[in-house]
């Protein structure tokens, strides 16, 4: 008899053991959606050339752009009832790979979404969280050692005169939110893509001048007052080119 | 009744652990049941490397890709093999600046030591292998040394035909890879498969790291210099983490007029000078250092880094922006620096692999 219990309870055990826990019973999963957002880099409107072409920024300096990375994090949408929907994505760019340019999330419920924002970095929380995986790992290079937190932007380049340039934006106080308003488009739409301008310019100008012959060719740490200025200027980066 | 209660709990306990255990048996070997191999990790801080999806690593593929690296059988007169360059007590890598290649022919650069290679498939650039970045898989690079002239010197048929006149080969390829007809592909897919084994992270860091025992002091100077943008400024490129490199390629400085490297391949006069940067791990094992192995020493080449870095049209900015007068870092400095740099040698990993290199 009492073994009897025993299988019993074993089976009951075996049961429950391996069921996955708090599973509820399954919906029907809405129609799957697939939200691209492809980038499309830039510099003063024309498709940016890396190393083999010199650009001039507002205070006349002339260089060549050899590498241009930077993370967007935290894709967000907002519908007419204004519930937002962030995706927590976190993907790591190079204008240099086009395989990176475009960024597809899945998972997004059909809705007619009227807000698109995004991060140009990695938010407050995973920008202390330590080491991690994916394109948060320490060995993508994107990673402050010595300054807990992540590189957001990476731009590096040749002045004219020879000097190398080469500016890393991080730390909290210098994350760039972006956000768009798409009410104008239809996105009652199973896969909507999404291409942006990231003009490279737009780092060097507006509010502030950043003029290479007074301000640091070489951006390393996040209290840098430089650092600040290209996080100002960069607001107004993206633009959106189209939505499909 | 009492003890029947706990017997059957236990019991019970047991049951649980055993039919809800999903993970492959965890005991130190490289078995699984379904004939892959398993690659060992120290701990969750190290992230998988990408296995490509046409060339995933079995038991028998890694054993056969060890017996081909090991013979000489490759190369045109069965006098080099793989390990004739790339000695597993020097990290697979070699004591000498340039190594003899067959008839004595000598190429231009080092032989890279060979460990935690496959990481660089994480990384979205197409180069990948080798000090020029040539090869954009270890399956490609292996390539290049079999058939150099001042490497191996044979060609690809003469190596296939010999393998399949070979006494044990073909029913070793139909192991592997389920044919006894040998192809090229599957030589270099088989060597592969070996040396994305070859893994080392337990060096006295690592394990000052995960606390197993204490961390000097002047360790902890050495890697502090290491990780500052003043000091030593090294955590740029050989990144802080567990391989203590980007993978990328840059031109450090030194030479003033550098061999092409990377331009070799892209042909692109901004990579002119460009080399992968290397591990900082193993340097014990791993001397002469650069890609010409012109430097004889580790406090070689703390002092080139220290003063001695040239600046040229594609010198990396974290050399130009210490250059003209370099890091000028103290003698106390240097020594920790050095002190810092040495326990990142993993003697379990070059005396591991000799051992089997000399019992297999």
């Amino acid at each position: 008899m009492k073994k009897i219990i025993i299988i019993i309870l074993s089976s009951v055990f075996l049961f429950f053991g391996c069921g996955e826990k708090g599973a509820p019973p399954p919906s029907p999963a809405p129609a799957p959606t697939t939200l691209t957002i492809k980038i499309n880099y830039t510099y003063k409107g024309q498709a940016l050339v890396l190393n083999d072409k010199s650009y001039v920024n507002k205070a006349l300096d002339t260089f060549t752009i050899s590498n241009f990375v930077h993370y967007l994090s935290n894709v967000t949408v907002t519908n007419a009832q204004n519930e937002k929907y962030n995706l927590a994505n976190y993907n790591l760019s190079y204008a240099e790979y086009p395989s990176t340019n475009t960024i597809e999330l899945k998972g997004l419920k059909m809705d007619n979404w009227k807000s698109l924002s995004f991060l140009l970095g990695v938010d407050t929380v995973r920008n202390h969280t330590g080491a991690q995986t994916g394109d948060l790992s320490p060995s993508k290079s994107m990673y402050w050692n010595w300054n807990t937190g992540y590189i957001f932007v990476r731009f590096k380049g040749k002045l004219s005169n020879g000097n190398n340039i080469g500016l890393d934006v991080g730390g909290d106080d210098n994350l760039v939110a972006q956000s768009f308003d798409l009410s104008s488009y239809n996105l009652n739409k199973s896969n909507v893509t999404i291409t942006l301008e990231m003009d490279l310019n737009e780092m060097f100008e507006n509010p502030q001048t950043y003029d290479f012959k007074v301000d640091a060719t070489s951006i390393h740490t996040n209290t840098q007052p430089e650092a600040a200025k290209i996080k100002a200027n960069m607001v107004d980066i993206c633009k959106i080119v189209s939505v499909q | 009744m009492k003890s029947k209660v706990v017997k059957a709990s236990v019991f019970l306990a047991i049951l649980l652990m055993v039919s809800c255990s999903k993970d492959a048996k965890i005991d130190g070997s490289n078995n699984t049941n379904d004939g892959l191999y398993k690659f060992n990790f120290p701990d969750k801080t190290w992230e998988m490397f990408p296995v490509p999806t046409d060339n995933p690593s079995t038991l028998a593929g890694v054993e056969l890709g060890r017996k081909l690296f090991y013979d000489p059988i490759l190369s045109v007169d069965n006098t080099l093999a793989c390990a004739s360059c790339h000695k597993a007590q020097y990290s697979f890598g070699d004591n000498t600046a340039l190594s003899n290649g067959v008839s004595g022919l000598i190429g231009k650069r080092n032989a890279m030591p060979l460990f935690n290679l496959a990481w660089a498939d994480a990384t979205p650039s197409p180069h990948k292998y080798t000090w020029d970045g040539g090869a954009t898989s270890i399956e490609r690079q292996i390539i290049a040394p079999v058939t150099l002239p001042f490497e191996m010197g044979s060609n690809l048929d003469t190596v296939v035909a010999k393998l399949q006149r070979h006494p044990a080969y073909p029913a070793l390829f139909f192991k592997a890879f389920g044919n006894s007809v040998i192809d090229i592909n599957n030589v270099t897919y088989a060597i592969a498969q070996f040396e994305r084994t070859l893994i080392s992270y337990n060096s006295p860091f690592d394990r000052m790291m995960r606390k197993e025992i204490p961390m000097p002091q002047e360790v902890a100077n050495g890697y502090a210099h290491f990780q500052s943008g003043g000091a030593g400024d090294c955590g740029h490129c050989h990144i802080n983490g567990n391989l203590f490199t980007d993978y990328s390629f840059q031109n450090n400085g030194l030479s003033e007029q550098p061999d092409s490297g990377l331009a070799t391949i892209t042909g692109k006069s901004y990579d002119m000078g460009k080399f992968k940067v290397p591990s900082l791990r193993n340097l014990l094992f791993t001397a002469p250092y650069m890609h010409d192995g012109s430097l004889k020493t580790l406090l070689d080449v703390i002092e080139f880094y220290n003063a001695k870095t040239h600046t040229n049209a594609t010198t990396s900015e974290f050399i130009t922006k210490h250059n003209p007068l370099g890091l000028q870092l103290t003698a106390k400095q240097k020594g920790e620096l050095y002190a810092f740099l040495v326990s990142l040698s993993d003697s379990s990993f070059a005396i591991g692999s000799f051992w089997l290199a000399v019992h297999s």
